[in-house]
């Protein structure tokens, strides 16, 4: 017979289970450390446990696999790629985690080539992948660019920090004139980095 | 195109995959149009990917970080000085409990629970501040209060943790920590009924009941800390490797 106290409690269980997410999405978009770091140490265990048992994955693989889907799943949210995850973190994890698999099967991974994961997770992102060349090329000149551009660039593309809170922290009037400026230091950074003819930012 | 604030916004659009369609349609007929445009789009994609990869990678030497403080809680198995001890310390103990076994057959064997915390207490690491966003209470004050913890200036954070109680934001969190500082300065009681009134579901919930477990085995409540350790084995949380060792200590065969 249809049980439709099960049936609402099961609703329930659903609707708070969604509102949980949206608060950690929340939480993660922020770059709230606190909510990521318990993210992380929560569903550690079960994916090491998991990669290991079903997938024969060495610890220390799965271990740079579960950083890997953390890493795709910290950069989605944040980037608002994800919205909404109607399933539990963990689940949604897993599955990251297993297309990352899927990946270390096909390209018979190894420790050496582990080196290179950036171009898998770049599969999962939907672009190209990136030569290591460029990421050391961009840092150095990022590095070695005036403030405030460094602190803009740094804050808002490497640490997630909101056009608010820099805006609040570099003392600019507006949001505005933030953007106006990270908008030159782009221009400033890409010249640079192309040894083109630089002009002050 | 000329530079313009808005051309970089809608590059930068560009490669977020943000633009509405008609916004979309222009920029490709000006990739095509314009050869200096495309070019310069081509120079951005290279930039905007290495940013996005060193935020990665950034993101990457986080998650490192938190594997090493796993790593530093994990008890060690291989034969070190500190091992050697300990077991002897275990050796030491398990002789003392059937000394204690064979004078008193009818009472319970009694564990050296002092002993048995100083093992396996260590502060936890703060991990609120500087990373705490918290509106109610200001960066300043929190940040006083971690670095008396830190610097294990119990008796200062104590009191600076009573002065922020107030933020329900971080309550939970401000009762863990002075929780764990109670501990340290040997005060298992008092850290037991701030374990206690901690809202276990809420942040720091494995936290929690690990910290309560030593708090019990220190006021020599070993059932009730057998029963915790238990829940942290069932949850599998971080520190279930240090719960079945104690676990073990504390049910002597």
């Amino acid at each position: 017979m249809f049980d439709i106290g099960c049936l609402i409690q099961s609703i329930n269980s659903y609707t708070s289970l969604i509102e949980n997410n949206q608060n950690i999405i929340k939480a993660i978009q922020l770059n709230d450390k606190r909510v990521i770091q318990e993210l992380y140490y929560d569903n550690r265990d079960y994916f090491l446990n998991w990669a290991a048992k079903k997938h024969h994955i060495s610890f220390e693989d799965a271990k740079d696999l579960y950083q890997d889907s953390m890493v795709v799943l910290i950069q989605k949210i944040q980037d608002r790629k994800i919205e909404r995850i109607f399933v539990s973190f963990r689940a949604y994890i897993f599955g990251l985690g297993r297309q990352l698999i899927r990946n270390k099967i096909k390209e018979e991974f190894n420790r050496d080539k582990r080196e290179n994961i950036f171009s898998s997770r770049m599969v999962l992102f939907g672009g190209n992948p990136i030569e290591d060349d460029c990421i050391g090329i961009v840092l150095s000149k990022l590095e070695s660019l005036p403030n405030p551009c460094r602190s803009i660039l740094t804050q808002y593309y490497l640490e997630s920090v909101t056009y608010e809170e820099i805006a609040v922290s570099l003392q600019y009037k507006s949001v505005n004139s933030l953007k106006v400026q990270k908008y030159r230091c782009l221009k400033y950074l890409k010249e640079m980095v192309f040894n083109t003819k630089v002009k002050k930012a | 195109m000329k530079y313009s604030s808005q051309k970089m916004n809608l590059i930068e659009r560009y490669f977020n995959e943000d633009l509405s369609k008609d916004e979309l349609e222009f920029f490709e007929q000006e990739m095509v149009r314009d050869e200096k445009f495309k070019t310069e789009v081509t120079q951005y994609e290279y930039v905007f990917g290495g940013l996005k990869e060193a935020r990665a990678r950034k993101l990457k030497g986080d998650f490192q970080k938190l594997e090493d403080q796993i790593h530093i809680r994990k008890p060690k198995y291989n034969f070190t000085i500190r091992g050697v001890m300990r077991y002897g310390a275990v050796a030491s103990l398990a002789v003392i409990l059937t000394v204690a076994a064979f004078n008193f057959s009818n009472v319970q064997p009694n564990i050296e629970t002092e002993q048995v915390f100083s093992e396996y207490f260590r502060p936890y690491p703060n991990v609120i501040v500087p990373l705490t966003r918290s509106t109610e209470i200001s960066d300043s004050d929190l940040k006083n209060v971690m670095r008396s913890y830190d610097a294990k200036d119990y008796d200062s954070a104590i009191a600076g943790f009573d002065k922020l109680m107030t933020n329900a934001e971080l309550k939970n969190e401000l009762l863990f920590y002075k929780g764990v500082a109670l501990l340290a300065k040997g005060n298992p009681s008092e850290a037991r009924e701030h374990f206690e009134m901690m809202d276990p579901t809420n942040n720091f919930s494995n936290q929690r009941k690990w910290y309560l477990s030593l708090a019990l085995v220190q006021l020599d409540e070993i059932s009730d800390a057998k029963e915790l350790l238990n829940e942290i084995i069932d949850d599998k949380s971080y520190f279930i490797i240090y719960a079945k060792d104690l676990l073990e200590i504390l049910s002597p065969k």
